[in-house]
């Protein structure tokens, strides 16, 4: 679809010298034409996040971090710049980058079970290798009894639960992550704060994590990106020190409570402004 | 409760059952009143008894089931017809814009077109045989199916196709595996409202081209001045449509019983 230019290549060179990084963002920008006008809604981006990585996005509504979390999945793609994971250009979505909405995606037509074996099907794992992983990771969400139900049985927590475990099952590269607990309540997304750091460092794995809650990012992240809107660009990468084995208790520390207060103050910092954008 | 104002309350299955009983008896007592105590002519309106009687000759003397038959034929076939062609029009209409193009605004001009004024041309094309009646079937349901089912396709959540881009499907896995898995309750609540226009256009053609069928007896009868006979065959046409619609109900909520909206 797209030609290879000479641009390409320099940046795919610029990709294999950073090698250890996981996922690169180049000078990712994105703009509309609106009229005759441009439209600039992110500019100038430029992340990397390494293996292992929990990265959480965190920004005013409009910075663009749910559009940025769609170009790492492939399902929209920057105007300017490009993206690498794995070396890698992204290009069109794949089985190489698992994502979790807010919305609930679990396909409702399938039993929980079904649900996590969409992926492995597809990719004709043998049928014994299929039931280990299920099983694992029926295991993992606490949701064995529920294997054979359908979408409908569960709560909302529960069906987040198995769309986590769809995505995992499948050995993505990374997760991406788009406020997957927006929708729930206090007490259930502490609960699915703590399932998910535990995956997470079970797991091995790198997750890049879209929210607003500040309170949320802080807890989960090992280094949480704040953007700033209009356009939508990186304010300040914050590395969250704060230990691994993390607790609820951990958010009633000082500096936990120092940490929250920072990057409160980097986001209200932004809203005074421009007012009209609250 | 007397102070409860709150709407859409339910009632046992009972009491609805129940209220629906005398909604239809207090019907049939007022006909019979009103027909029998001579209030009006029987050429307007024909005594319960005499419809009743109507039926139970047809019955009798074979004709009614025969009328029926061929009108259940016609019907199923050009319904047929139009699913398995508008169906899957409809799906690529939805998925892909280019073929919307070219499908929905041809769909779109046809559609407002009357049926009954494709009858003479139809009978020109197909002449007066059962080809004709399913063919204007077909035409009174393919060009609206095909938008409404595109629709369908439309109204399927797109996050719900990310994931599915997410674990690796590509377009027609995608479309295969989860756009019409998804749509499935649609489609079928689709052809639901749809066939209730099918008997319809039936009898449009069996009025004005035809030698049998349901539509016919009811046209032989008006030139009689045979309410009765009238009478008869739209309370014919009124219960096949009621069993058609039941058995659709039943069929959706057998068919997906994950559905929150088939089966609360």
């Amino acid at each position: 679809m797209m030609q290879k230019t000479a641009a390409d290549d320099m940046e795919a060179a610029f990709a294999v010298n950073a090698a250890a990084n996981k996922i690169i963002l180049h000078n990712v920008g994105k703009s509309y034409k609106i009229g005759k006008g441009n439209f600039t809604a992110i500019a100038n981006v430029n992340i990397t996040i390494q293996d292992n990585d929990f990265a959480c996005i965190v920004g005013p509504s409009g910075c663009g971090k749910s559009t940025l979390l769609h170009m790492l999945a492939g399902l929209d793609f920057p105007t300017q710049g490009a993206i690498w994971i794995n070396n890698k250009k992204v290009t069109s979505p794949g089985a190489d980058r698992g994502m979790v909405f807010q919305t609930y995606t679990l396909f409702p037509w399938m039993t929980v079970e079904d649900n996590i074996q969409f992926g492995l099907k597809l990719k004709k794992m043998p049928i014994k290798q299929i039931e280990e992983i299920t099983d694992k990771y029926l295991e993992d969400i606490k949701l064995t009894k529920f294997r054979k139900s359908y979408p409908k049985e569960l709560s909302g927590g529960m069906k987040q639960r198995v769309a986590i475990a769809r995505a995992l099952a499948n050995q993505p590269e990374v997760i991406l992550m788009d406020e997957p607990f927006g929708a729930l309540d206090q007490y259930t997304k502490n609960r699915m704060q703590l399932l998910l750091r535990e995956l997470w460092q079970k797991e091995q794995s790198t997750i890049v994590f879209v929210t607003h809650d500040i309170d949320e990012a802080v807890f989960l992240a090992t280094k949480i990106f704040v953007m700033d809107a209009h356009p939508g660009k990186v304010k300040e990468v914050v590395n969250i020190g704060i230990g691994e084995n993390r607790t609820l208790e951990v958010k009633d520390t000082f500096e936990f409570i120092q940490l929250r207060k920072y990057i409160n103050e980097l986001l209200y910092d932004h809203q005074d402004d421009d007012e009209e954008n609250i | 409760m007397k102070d409860d104002f709150r709407l859409r309350q339910s009632i046992n299955k009972k009491t609805y059952m129940m209220i629906t009983a005398v909604t239809f008896i207090i019907f049939l007592v007022f006909w019979y009143v009103v027909t029998a105590g001579g209030f009006v002519k029987a050429m307007f309106l024909p005594a319960l008894t005499s419809v009743l009687k109507n039926l139970a000759e047809g019955t009798a003397d074979g004709s009614l089931g025969s009328n029926t038959a061929i009108s259940i034929y016609r019907i199923t076939m050009g319904f047929a017809a139009a699913v398995a062609l508008g169906v899957p029009i409809g799906i690529l209409c939805g998925c892909f814009q280019k073929v919307e193009a070219v499908i929905s605004p041809l769909c779109e001009f046809i559609r407002y077109m009357p049926v009954p004024a494709f009858v003479p041309l139809v009978m020109v094309w197909a002449g007066i045989g059962e080809m004709a009646k399913i063919i204007v079937v077909f035409i009174g349901t393919f060009f609206q199916m095909i938008l409404m089912i595109a629709d369908d396709a439309r109204l399927v959540p797109e996050d719900l196709l990310s994931a599915s881009y997410t674990l690796g499907t590509k377009r027609w896995s995608t479309i295969f595996k989860v756009l019409i898995p998804a749509m499935g309750p649609k489609i079928m609540l689709t052809l639901r409202v749809m066939i209730g226009w099918a008997w319809t256009y039936l009898v449009v053609a069996e009025l004005v081209a035809s030698n049998s069928g349901l539509g016919y007896t009811i046209l032989k009868a008006q030139h009689f001045f045979k309410t009765d006979a009238i009478f008869s065959g739209i309370l014919v046409i009124g219960f096949l449509g009621l069993i058609t619609d039941r058995f659709f109900a039943l069929l959706i909520k057998r068919m997906f019983p994950w559905d929150e909206r088939s089966n609360p």
